[in-house]
């Protein structure tokens, strides 16, 4: 992610709002959408209230970000978003339902795994393209949701905010080997767990 | 692990589904003598095609999973709260003010004076402190009221608003207005 001209966030640290509202500005789309598929299962409401809040802690610990650590500063903020995240979840204590692991089980395991009632409901109906991608995309939301918090971060941040290896591994205290690993396990699981809704070529 | 375990270094149809999202997603990332041996390995080996495909899928459905955006006020809000929280800009509250004294003069006046005699009305009436009615019910209700509501706006102005009050104010504000 391309970080914003370093001068804004300078200022920004200064205590000038202008600077601030530019750095809020620009952020929000993905602060917003990692916050929603972080915690997931929230109104847009407690979203926006959850994003506002990290804002406004952003702002308070903002002097406190030192560029001469050679830390990105998106690094930084997402680092912010993850550990909101994760208090909102510990606090509302959501039940993070243990996914069956994706390999080392036998495929019977899978065939009988608990997406089969809701098959039905999808490629049959055909009632439509854009139905179905929204029913697929939702789904793919369902899903994700089921990962391991520390997967579904690394997936998140890597698939849908584009964050290398490495600003992964810094986000998550974590080696980049088991960056690629949770990224690897979320994604196999996601696959099986999809595949009856899946369209292979 | 079991000896199914794709991560199993020894195994090649393992190392080819480990290889397999990266394959499909971005293959810019894998060196193209491993694309080589993949592609190569997937002619022979149904199972691993098959897998490939799945993974190719599942990367071609990714963004179908759409998160929602922010409100067209967010910025504005979150600016404001944060501005409200430093104490430095003008508050919320002194921007309420200010508004107000905008007014024309007679009718700031003649709203004073309304406010004043509410207030009064309010004070002096059966069921509040310091009215007839003080000790009875209404003394209850209004130690609640007082405690829920009055306490922490009160402590709001001497030490800043709460940015996540303010925040639900304005919102709730502008969800009057603009929704």
């Amino acid at each position: 992610m391309e970080d914003l001209d370093p001068e804004v966030i300078r200022k920004a640290q200064r205590g000038d709002m202008d600077s601030f509202a530019r750095i809020v500005q620009y952020y929000q789309p993905s602060v917003f959408s990692t916050v929603f598929r972080l915690v997931g299962g929230q109104t847009q409401s407690e979203i926006e209230d959850l994003a506002q809040d990290l804002f406004l802690k952003v702002f308070r610990a903002l002097p406190r970000f030192d560029y001469g650590r050679g830390v990105k500063f998106s690094t930084w903020l997402f680092t912010a978003v993850k550990n909101v995240c994760y208090d909102f979840l510990r606090k509302r204590r959501l039940p993070t339902e243990p996914l069956e692991p994706a390999f080392g089980r036998s495929s019977g395991k899978e065939a009988a795994g608990p997406r089969t009632d809701v098959k039905a409901d999808a490629p049959s109906a055909k009632p439509g393209e854009d139905m179905l991608s929204t029913e697929l995309g939702r789904k793919i939301g369902d899903a994700v949701q089921r990962l391991p918090q520390d997967q579904r971060t690394a997936f998140v941040l890597r698939e849908y905010q584009g964050l290398s290896y490495e600003e992964i591994a810094e986000i998550t205290e974590a080696s980049i080997g088991t960056v690629k690993s949770r990224l690897f396990r979320a994604k196999e699981s996601l696959r099986m767990i999809l595949s009856p809704y899946l369209t292979v070529r | 692990m079991e000896s199914n375990d794709p991560m199993t270094p020894d195994d090649p149809c393992g190392a080819i589904r480990r290889d397999a999202f990266e394959y499909a997603a971005d293959p810019g990332e894998l060196p193209e003598s491993r694309r080589r041996e993949i592609r190569r390995h997937a002619e022979a080996c149904p199972s691993c095609d098959a897998h490939l495909r799945s993974a190719a899928a599942l990367e071609a459905a990714l963004p179908l999973w759409e998160a929602p955006r922010p409100g067209p006020d967010f910025c504005d809000r979150v600016t404001a709260a944060a501005e409200a929280s430093s104490g430095g800009g003008p508050s919320v509250v002194r921007r309420l003010l200010a508004r107000r004294v905008s007014l024309p003069l007679p009718l700031a006046i003649a709203a004073g004076l309304l406010v004043m005699a509410l207030l009064a009305l309010e004070f002096a009436g059966p069921g509040r402190p310091g009215g007839p009615g003080a000790g009875g019910r209404g003394e209850a209700d209004f130690v609640t009221y007082s405690a829920d509501v009055a306490a922490p706006a009160a402590l709001t102005l001497v030490s800043g608003p709460d940015p996540a009050l303010v925040g639900r104010v304005l919102r709730a504000g502008s969800a009057g207005t603009t929704r």
